[in-house]
């Protein structure tokens, strides 16, 4: 078995180099009567006695103890290690099993018999010879695969043995008391209304409920009030808004690329939409899984259908892409492992990615596992053709999909085909004339020329041959993208006759120009500007961009300047200025390569080709071009591959290729090699196995992450990691009824989330109760409802609800300034002024809205399913410092004034509602009208006229409320 | 006491007023504040650091690694064994400029640094640095946060996870005109470590320091005393919820947030404030005098911030060092714009006996080549060797740390990585770089990654 031993080299090897420890606790190997002794004696009894409570099959693990490996038994518990090889007297299993320590006896229920203890007692003696500790590894293949999280998900029954059965409302409620009332802990009771409404409104939508929704619940006193809310707030196209953000944590989504090269994403918002209103329509789940992994390889009814699909696939190409990487292999190798790390840790709540350089650390996950899951993704093209940025607005460099209808995206296709083809000709043979210094030779140019060699040049310019792009003579300069404002090169040519002048201007296009540099032509006392985007290639002829049709007058009047005024986006370079007299110029007047020049590349490489008629032919076909298309971020299917294991992730050192495949621990198919078909990525069939009801971790990992959203809490509290590394769940048959209940339902994320609201857990106070509290201070058991506080998006949206300036604009493009590509070199921009919804503001990269930094929104160049809540400085200092907070509690302020008849108590009492849905008591009444007299006085000497200083007072009272920690927090 | 213990009294009898007090108490001690001071892991060498990062990447082979043999050998090709690919036109090119020995140590340093030579025996030369990233966003971020390609937390917002800060009033990381390129933000982010770690920029690069300030520290519209009456009816009606929730760690943090924030907006003006700086000391660092007054202003900035108890401080020249031609001209006048400031800063910090427990910290994001480009008057990247030089805070003074191979093309002795210069620079503040770990993602994350070795040789 060759490929097998190849495998054991390659662990060995993985673990020489990662230094993993290598579980040699004994010297020898159990002999044959030793192992027979476990064997017979000491296994089945841990099997039957034990493995109940500490295994990694048991459902809770008590005490952190593991006895069904060898690992587990030397390492013990949360007290200790369970035996001491030699000394059963210092063997806490052994103690235990004596039942002579009061605090410590096992099994809990009944000793075991005499003989049995005896024969462990003798086994310690022995020096507790394990077979089961044969593996070499600490993480041998098959450890960990009995982790609760890889079983199946389990159909639960609803605890019926319940004292307090009025509570239970839902079946959550049966699994969540159960474990109260053993504990002996009373849930908290029932919220008031406006808490509840508060709760409510906020969970789904992320907004505050008005003054009007607040009284209507008020007076709704049929049982099903709450019913009806939940109800209306689901159908509220803000649940898609609120429930979407949520999801795009996950999908790492953001309008920018990130890393050092933080390009925009222009079309990212299509993805974003999509989301939003996939949680509208109550996508079924399983659904959102396929069309987001592989829609495009999903049947479709219609064009709009298409296009939805393809857009749903945006969730693989938005991550980061460091395309500064010198080595295109080692990009690609990135870009899959950035989607295996999306894929596994969204859906599945796995740490695959970990798995990269060697096997799993904690989880059983070979690094096989991996590769196979990366052969699926190399298989899917993400990145274009070179995978290099192409010179353009925004720098695209990952795959798209044009969103017309069949002819119109025919169209574009056949042209492009067309273009390219004429392109490639003309430019193989235009790129021959390389060897010329440069490319072009001044001498050889028509008209009159000034090189930069000619050139005034004022400010400090370096010389530069480093552009692979053609240029004229000997160098070019370029500003050292310093100094702006303080460089110009003014080219004056000597013109021997008034008249018509075609001016043509050379430079060296590249990603990191300026995209505005100022060119000014004097001619006599006329003056034109005209900015340039040096990083589009030149117009003409990659050499040449063509300025215009200039009356020039004789002698040395006329100046072209270039400056590098104003052009903080990037390297300002300049070159050479060519004037073509009118009459002079050849019937191609366009054409700045004058046939002195091409005369000589003709007969010298081009001999037998026909140089202008390519050059015309592409531009007749450039003429032609129909229309640009909207396009999605998308992926395409690529060539079917398998993908060969990268020795410690470095992609120079190739072991094994690995089939494509699932993550074998929890791959239940009877044939795991079938799936795959040799034309096709793999891509449909990895989104089927994800979307399945078989697998166990799909369901379990979304109704969890419902649940984290709607408690604060979720049931297994490291939402994005089910492994071994992660948190035991709190309550896992609640979890599994979850799961179970999810799938039956179709998959419904809306029914999911109804169910949990209509629970009596759910509509709990957050009231406070010491015995609880000191038996389960995590509130895991779910007592009482967690306080929490408002996500960033939740807050600032908030406060332009009590504002009154809410935009209501839903979906569509993120609003970038004027020029998108500024974000390329700037690396940061200003969130646009805009009152729209936070989900709608561009999501940059190393480029966060200082609200979003400061209140713990995730860092979006990687998957977030939890997020930091953080009390620091800085947000206090923004909430009282920002232009923001200032300007929307002035408006709020305005807003509250506006109201007719309403005096002070009843505008306080206004302001409580709409920010706290409750209205104030009498201290805090009491409290806002001091205030506000004892402001306005006190502002007297900064404020004089009356009814200004008044507004200021009203103003920093809204802002008092906005600042509180009630506005940001849910009771 | 740990929570779990003072539970399990307050279980035992303990009433539930008691029972408030002692977890409010232990709210406060454990963590309320999260940038609490927080003891090392072994006694401290440095108490804070300033990095000077010289964003471009200055040559070492001009600046402080001299290399005699590129005059002998100057126009021959790199020699193959050297890593040189029989490139004719890669021809190694000598320094334009001499080095001198200086000081009693002898340190052999560039002329384009007189000021900072005169401080020769308090610096420590680490000359066989070696990174990875063949580009400056690479090798930049590798630096800041000790991976070139992923996302992680950077350096100063690890070292203030682990220590706090001294100085409440204060940001514990401060960026003076942080560079928006090559990573921008994220050289100073948190990454997945909570936001409250992230750096704070004074400024930002291309703004005159003299208009940098921190952002939102000033109100704008009420004076302080109105502000404070307004900050009252906030914690009035945080302290009513607190009464209403009777325990609650996150509305005290609130509370207490408020009242940092208050002291911070009043004390941040008082320390970036220069006015009350005399002459003297203006003119020290070169602040009115053309070329050197903006980094002047910002070396003075940063001793300022260290006087004050800012943990982690970096002052950067950004973006400026990156000589693919005209380097004789170009390196010059970066020196000359950071030389005076930066050994100005040196001999304050000494003056006021801040320099024994303040690590500096001086370096690029990689080296550069020992042959030519740009007619030979440039040099291209090199992460195969470039120096770093360290001063005070336990380093060893007028030291010279490993060497680079005969023409400075590559780390060849006591080869130091970006990864063990982390490693030496948590050391030196008393925290062992194995320990100080964050669980993120499956997994506990350093700011080491799974490298680095602490150069013991470079610890005074």
């Amino acid at each position: 078995m060759p490929l097998f031993s190849m495998r054991i080299v390659w662990i060995q090897l993985c673990a020489v180099f990662l230094g993993l420890e290598i579980s040699n606790v004994r010297g020898a190997e159990p002999s044959a009567s030793e192992a027979a002794f476990f064997e017979s004696k000491i296994r089945p009894v841990l099997a039957e006695a034990c493995y109940k409570c500490h295994s990694a099959q048991s459902e809770r693990v008590k005490g952190g103890l593991l006895l069904d490996t060898r690992e587990g038994i030397l390492k013990g518990g949360e007290s200790g290690p369970a035996i001491v090889p030699g000394d059963p007297d210092k063997s806490r299993l052994i103690v235990a099993l004596r039942y002579k320590d009061e605090q410590l006896q096992m099994p809990p229920k009944d000793p075991l018999p005499k003989e049995v203890v005896a024969d462990f007692e003798q086994w310690v003696k022995m020096g507790a010879p394990d077979p089961r500790a044969e593996v070499k590894f600490a993480r041998a293949p098959g450890a960990g695969t009995n982790h609760w999280a890889f079983q199946p998900v389990k159909a639960r029954v609803v605890p019926a043995k319940i004292k307090n059965k009025k509570w239970v409302k839902a079946p959550i409620d049966a699994f969540i008391l159960s474990d109260l009332e053993e504990r002996r802990i009373d849930p908290a009771p029932p919220a008031d209304k406006r808490t509840l409404l508060r709760r409510a409104t906020f969970d789904l939508t992320g907004l505050p409920p008005t003054p009007e929704e607040i009284s209507a619940f008020l007076a709704d006193e049929s049982p099903n009030a709450f019913e009806t809310v939940v109800d209306r707030l689901l159908k509220s196209p803000a649940f898609g808004e609120r429930w979407g953000r949520h999801w795009l944590d996950l999908a790492r989504y953001s309008d920018s690329n990130g890393l050092e090269l933080n390009t925009p994403f222009p079309n990212a918002w299509r993805y974003r939409d999509y989301v939003v209103a996939s949680f509208n329509n109550d996508k079924p789940y399983d659904q959102f899984i396929r069309e987001q992994l592989a829609g495009d390889l999903l049947p479709t009814t219609t064009i709009d259908d298409q296009h939805e699909k393809w857009i749903a696939t945006g969730f693989l190409v938005l991550g980061p892409k460091a395309f500064n990487e010198p080595m295109r292999e080692k990009l690609v190798a990135d870009v899959v492992d950035e989607q295996i790390d999306v894929t596994t840790k969204a859906f599945l709540g796995l740490t695959v990615a970990c798995a990269r350089c060697h096997d799993h650390k904690f989880d059983p996950i070979p690094t096989r596992d991996y590769y196979a899951l990366a052969g699926i993704f190399r298989s899917t093209t993400t990145l274009n053709e070179n995978g290099r940025p192409v010179p353009g607005p925004t720098l695209q460099a990952w795959t798209e999909r044009p969103l017309g209808t069949k002819e119109e995206s025919e169209a574009v296709e056949k042209f492009n085909a067309t273009l390219e083809k004429a392109q490639a000709e003309f430019d193989s043979a235009f790129n021959k004339g390389k060897d010329l210094p440069g490319g072009i030779d001044s001498k050889e140019l028509p008209g009159i020329v000034v090189d930069n060699l000619q050139a005034e040049i004022i400010g400090e310019w370096s010389k530069s041959t480093y552009s692979t792009n053609f240029f004229v003579d000997k160098n070019y300069l370029q500003d050292g993208n310093s100094g702006k404002g303080q460089k110009k090169a003014l080219f004056r040519p000597t013109i021997p006759k008034a008249g018509a002048y075609q001016v043509y201007l050379s430079y060296t296009p590249n990603f990191n120009r300026a995209t505005n540099v100022p060119v000014r032509i004097f001619a006599g006392t006329n003056i034109t500007t005209k900015f340039l985007n040096q990083r589009e290639p030149p117009r003409e002829n990659k050499a040449f961009t063509y300025l215009g049709l200039v009356d020039l007058p004789e002698g040395t009047n006329s100046v072209v300047e270039i400056s590098n005024e104003g052009t903080k986006s990037g390297f300002v370079v300049v070159d050479a200025v060519q004037f073509i007299p009118l009459d002079k110029s050849e019937s191609r007047n366009m054409m700045a390569m004058a046939p002195d020049a091409t005369r000589k590349m003709r007969d010298t490489t081009y001999a037998g080709t026909d140089f202008y008629t390519m050059r015309d032919k592409v531009d007749e076909i450039r003429a032609k071009a129909p229309p640009p298309l909207p396009s999605a971020m998308a992926v395409r299917e690529g060539s079917a591959q398998n993908a060969r294991i990268a020795i410690r992730g470095d992609v120079e050192r190739l072991a094994d290729e690995v089939p494509r495949g699932f993550i074998s621990v929890i791959d239940r198919r009877k044939d795991k090699a079938a799936a795959f078909k040799k034309e096709s990525s793999g891509r449909l069939e990895l989104a089927d196995w994800i979307a399945s009801p078989d697998n166990p971790l799909t369901a379990r990992v979304f109704v969890n992450r419902a649940w984290q959203h709607l408690f604060g809490r979720a049931i297994v509290n490291t939402p994005d990691n089910f492994g071994l590394q992660g948190e035991a769940p709190s309550n896992p048959e609640l979890l599994d009824y979850l799961a179970t209940q999810f799938v039956d339902e179709g998959w419904s994320m809306k029914k999911l989330i109804r169910s949990i609201m209509l629970s009596s857990a759910y509509q709990m106070s957050a009231q406070q109760n010491p015995t609880a509290f000191a038996k389960d201070p995590d509130n895991k058991l779910v007592w009482r409802m967690d306080r929490r506080r408002l996500e960033a998006e939740a807050f600032r949206d908030a406060i332009l609800a009590v504002s009154g300036r809410l935009d209501s604009v839903r979906g569509g493009p993120a609003t970038f300034t004027n020029n998108p590509a500024r974000l390329v070199m700037d690396g940061s921009m200003p969130i646009p002024d805009s009152a729209r919804r936070s989900i709608y503001l561009p999501t940059l990269r190393n480029g966060l809205d200082d609200l979003f930094l400061v209140f713990d929104f995730p860092d979006p160049h990687a998957p977030a399913g939890k997020r930091h809540i953080t009390s620091a400085a800085t947000q206090a200092l923004y909430v009282m410092n920002s232009p923001f907070v200032q300007n929307q509690s002035k408006a709020w302020a305005e807003r509250l004034a506006a109201i007719p008849q309403l005096d002070d108590s009843a505008r306080i009492k206004r302001a409580f509602l709409e920010a706290f849905a409750r209205e104030p008591n009498e201290s805090e009444l009491m409290r806002s009208r001091a205030f506000l007299n004892d402001f306005n006085e006190a502002a007297a000497t900064k404020e004089a006229d009356p009814v200004a200083r008044r507004k200021l007072a009203w103003q920093s009272f809204c802002q008092a409320l906005i600042a509180s920690a009630e506005f940001r927090y849910l009771n | 006491m740990s929570r779990r213990r003072a539970l399990q009294m307050a279980g035992c009898g303990f009433g539930y007023v008691a029972l408030a007090g002692l977890m409010d108490q232990l709210a406060r001690a454990e963590g309320t504040n999260p940038l609490a001071p927080k003891p090392s892991q072994f006694p401290a060498r440095a108490k804070r650091v300033i990095f000077l990062f010289m964003h471009g990447g200055p040559s070492h082979v001009d600046t402080f690694d001299p290399k005699p043999l590129l005059v002998r050998d100057a126009g021959k090709p790199l020699p193959t064994s050297m890593g040189g690919k029989g490139d004719p036109n890669l021809k190694l090119m000598p320094s334009p400029f001499e080095f001198k020995k200086s000081g009693n140590s002898g340190l052999e340093i560039s002329e384009i640094f007189p000021e900072i030579a005169k401080c020769a025996d308090d610096l420590c030369l680490i000359r066989s640095m070696h990174t990875n990233g063949q580009d400056h966003g690479q090798a930049v971020l590798k630096l800041h946060t000790g991976h070139e390609s992923q996302v992680r937390p950077s350096m100063g917002s690890w070292i203030i996870y682990g220590l706090g800060t001294q100085n409440q009033n204060l940001p514990g990381f401060l960026t003076i005109s942080p560079s928006p390129l090559t990573g921008g933000a994220q050289n100073y982010g948190s990454s997945f470590l909570p936001a409250v770690y992230q750096g704070t920029p004074v400024g930002r690069s291309g703004i005159s320091l003299t208009q940098a300030q921190i952002k939102h520290i000033q109100n704008g519209l009420l004076t302080p005393d109105l502000q404070r009456r307004q900050l009252d009816l906030v914690q009035d009606l945080n302290r009513e919820q607190l009464k209403q929730a009777q325990l609650d760690s996150q509305l005290e943090g609130v509370i207490e947030s408020y009242e940092l924030a208050f002291r911070m907006q009043s004390e941040v003006p008082k320390v970036t404030d220069l006015a009350g700086e005399s002459k003297a000391t203006l003119d020290l660092y070169g602040i009115d005098q053309g070329l050197t007054d903006d980094f002047g202003r910002q070396c003075l900035l940063a001793r300022r911030f260290a006087e004050n108890g800012v943990r982690f401080i970096q002052v950067s020249h950004s973006f400026k060092w990156d000589q693919h031609q005209n380097l004789k001209k170009d390196h010059e006048r970066n020196a000359r714009e950071v030389d005076k400031p930066i050994a100005a800063l040196l001999k304050d910090l000494k003056s006021r006996d801040l320099l024994k427990d303040t690590l500096v910290i001086w370096s690029g994001e990689f080296g550069r080549t020992a042959t030519g480009q740009g007619n030979l008057d440039g040099r291209d990247h090199n992460p195969h060797a470039f120096t770093v030089w360290m001063a005070g805070g336990g380093a060893k003074p007028g030291y010279v740390h490993g060497a680079t191979d005969d023409y400075g093309s590559a780390s060849l002795v006591d080869k130091v990585h970006t990864h063990d210069l982390h490693a030496t620079i948590l050391h030196l503040l008393g925290i062992n770089h194995e320990k100080l770990t964050y669980r993120h993602a499956g997994r506990d994350y350093r700011l080491t990654d799974v490298a680095g070795n602490v150069v013991k040789a470079v610890v005074a």
